[in-house]
């Protein structure tokens, strides 16, 4: 089933473009309140508008590191976690990947 | 702010006169504007002859569940042995007590100065504020500091154990408790119930932090029921390579930009005892230098002070070791670790009832630290 216009995506965006108009108008608290909830927003319009994050077992992953399950294999576990923590990154806070890293 | 006006200041005013008589009065009350788990209230305290001193009063407000930090009795009797050694702190006045209607906390002189990171690395006396603080440091280190715990667990070292799940989220009666456990253990005798003196500062041996670093960092973490396969992969590191071992020294814990004082004449106080443990002093400079604390300056290692040769060369200079880079890296791999584990726990906090949107954030900025984190193990990064 198909919502109507705008997309969920454009529904956020919306919403902050007025906190980013509202947030000079208010008092020095609130405004970096609104600061954070404007970047919130945008953080999830990124999340909306990418791939989602592909299903793993991470608990299963950290008990065989701690083991010591993956010291054979260091180099390929490395790459796999650092590929996973720039898709976060990219969500997250894009500004704040290497060049290398950025799309 | 009317000194009158508001319930804390009447609190306050109560407070002071029950220690320094009734001839003596609070005067310009002023809350801090600072947030998070305590409140800060900065006022004049004006005894019968008209001396006037300003002094500062912090309470926390908020007791989390699985909290890493010292309690304020804790922090209070931990500044007043780091303060008596010549350390600068800013000097503890008195410990709030079951008998006063504010607490737990305590009352510290203000200390006039900057702690704005980015307006301190601004400075042009920077690199003479590096060197002060490496003397800091190595005077801290320096200090004398209780055994080894010998005993799995001690009574006095409970209070900053994680609080049993059936106490969370209890809010005030959970802090009520705490300060009803505290009454009940006052801070002043050092000898143990079997009457031989004990350190002043025995109840740091007991906790996590003061143990193996990675243990009590994996403690802390699971703690938190969120996997993180970049920080185990960080912890792994860190476990098969450990630098060698260090005497066991009193550790500040939270030595980083953000938490000095700087006055005219330069470095005026430590502040921020929340997170301190034995362990080895090493830790301090790697989390100075660790790079969530460079404030923009990456090439400036020792928190945009300086690289972390000059601090190196400065803590030397002070009486310190002269200290491998490598034996300070260990430790900021260590700290982007710790770091993303605070934000792990705001994350857990906010999930637990405490909403902000600025805890709401720190969950999703855990994948940062971890990108600098693994940048630094792969080596692109220093």
């Amino acid at each position: 089933m198909r919502h109507y216009r705008p997309s969920t995506a454009d529904l956020l965006s919306a919403v902050s473009d007025f906190l980013r108009e509202l947030g000079p108008r208010l008092e020095s608290g609130d405004r970096y309140q609104s600061l954070v909830c404007t970047h919130i927003l945008a953080m999830v319009e990124r999340e909306l508008r990418g791939e989602p994050l592909a299903d793993e077992d991470e608990a299963a992953l950290v008990a065989a590191i701690r083991a010591g399950d993956h010291d054979g294999d260091w180099d390929a576990t490395f790459a796999r976690i650092l590929n996973r923590t720039v898709a976060r990154v990219a969500i997250a806070k894009p500004d704040h990947l290497a060049p290398e890293h950025r799309s | 702010m009317p000194d009158t006006r508001s319930d804390p200041a009447i609190a306050l005013a109560a407070a002071v006169r029950r220690r320094f008589g009734g001839g003596t009065s609070v005067e310009n009350v002023v809350q801090a504007t600072l947030g998070g788990s305590n409140r800060t209230l900065l006022f004049d305290l004006v005894e019968g002859g008209g001396t006037r001193r300003r002094l500062v009063s912090r309470e926390e407000t908020f007791t989390g569940e699985a909290s890493p930090f010292l309690s304020p009795g804790q922090q209070f009797r931990l500044t007043a042995y780091v303060h008596a050694a010549g350390v600068p702190v800013p000097e503890p006045i008195f410990e709030y007590d079951g008998q006063d209607a504010l607490g737990p906390g305590f009352v510290t002189a203000f200390v006039a100065g900057e702690t704005l990171p980015r307006r301190l690395i601004e400075r042009d006396d920077r690199a003479a504020l590096l060197v002060q603080l490496a003397e800091a440091l190595v005077r801290l280190h320096g200090l004398d500091v209780p055994p080894a715990s010998t005993e799995p667990s001690s009574r006095r070292g409970a209070s900053s154990q994680p609080i049993p799940s059936s106490q969370r989220r209890l809010g005030s009666q959970a802090a009520e408790a705490q300060r009803q456990q505290s009454d009940a253990n006052p801070p002043s005798p050092d000898a143990d119930d079997n009457g031989s003196t004990q350190h002043p500062l025995a109840f740091l041996a007991d906790i996590p932090e003061s143990g193996d670093p990675v243990a009590g960092m994996r403690l802390r973490l699971d703690a938190l029921d969120e996997p993180h396969p970049a920080l185990e992969l960080g912890l792994r590191w860190l476990e098969t390579h450990r630098p060698p071992q260090r005497p066991r020294a009193l550790v500040h814990g939270d030595f980083r930009n953000g938490n000095f004082m700087v006055g005219q004449s330069g470095l005026a106080a430590l502040l921020d005892w929340e997170c301190s443990h034995l362990g080895s002093g090493v830790e301090d400079l790697g989390w100075l230098c660790t790079r969530s604390w460079r404030f923009g300056r990456n090439a400036d290692h020792a928190g945009g002070f300086g690289t972390r040769d000059d601090l190196i060369a400065a803590y030397a200079s002070a009486g310190g070791p002269r200290l491998d880079a490598d034996e300070i890296r260990w430790w900021e791999r260590f700290g982007l670790i710790r770091w993303a584990m605070f934000n792990v726990l705001q994350a857990h906090g906010f999930a637990h009832g405490r909403r902000s949107p600025a805890y709401a954030v720190c969950g999703r900025n855990t994948a940062l630290m971890e990108y600098d984190l693994l940048m630094t193990l792969k080596g692109s990064y220093d």
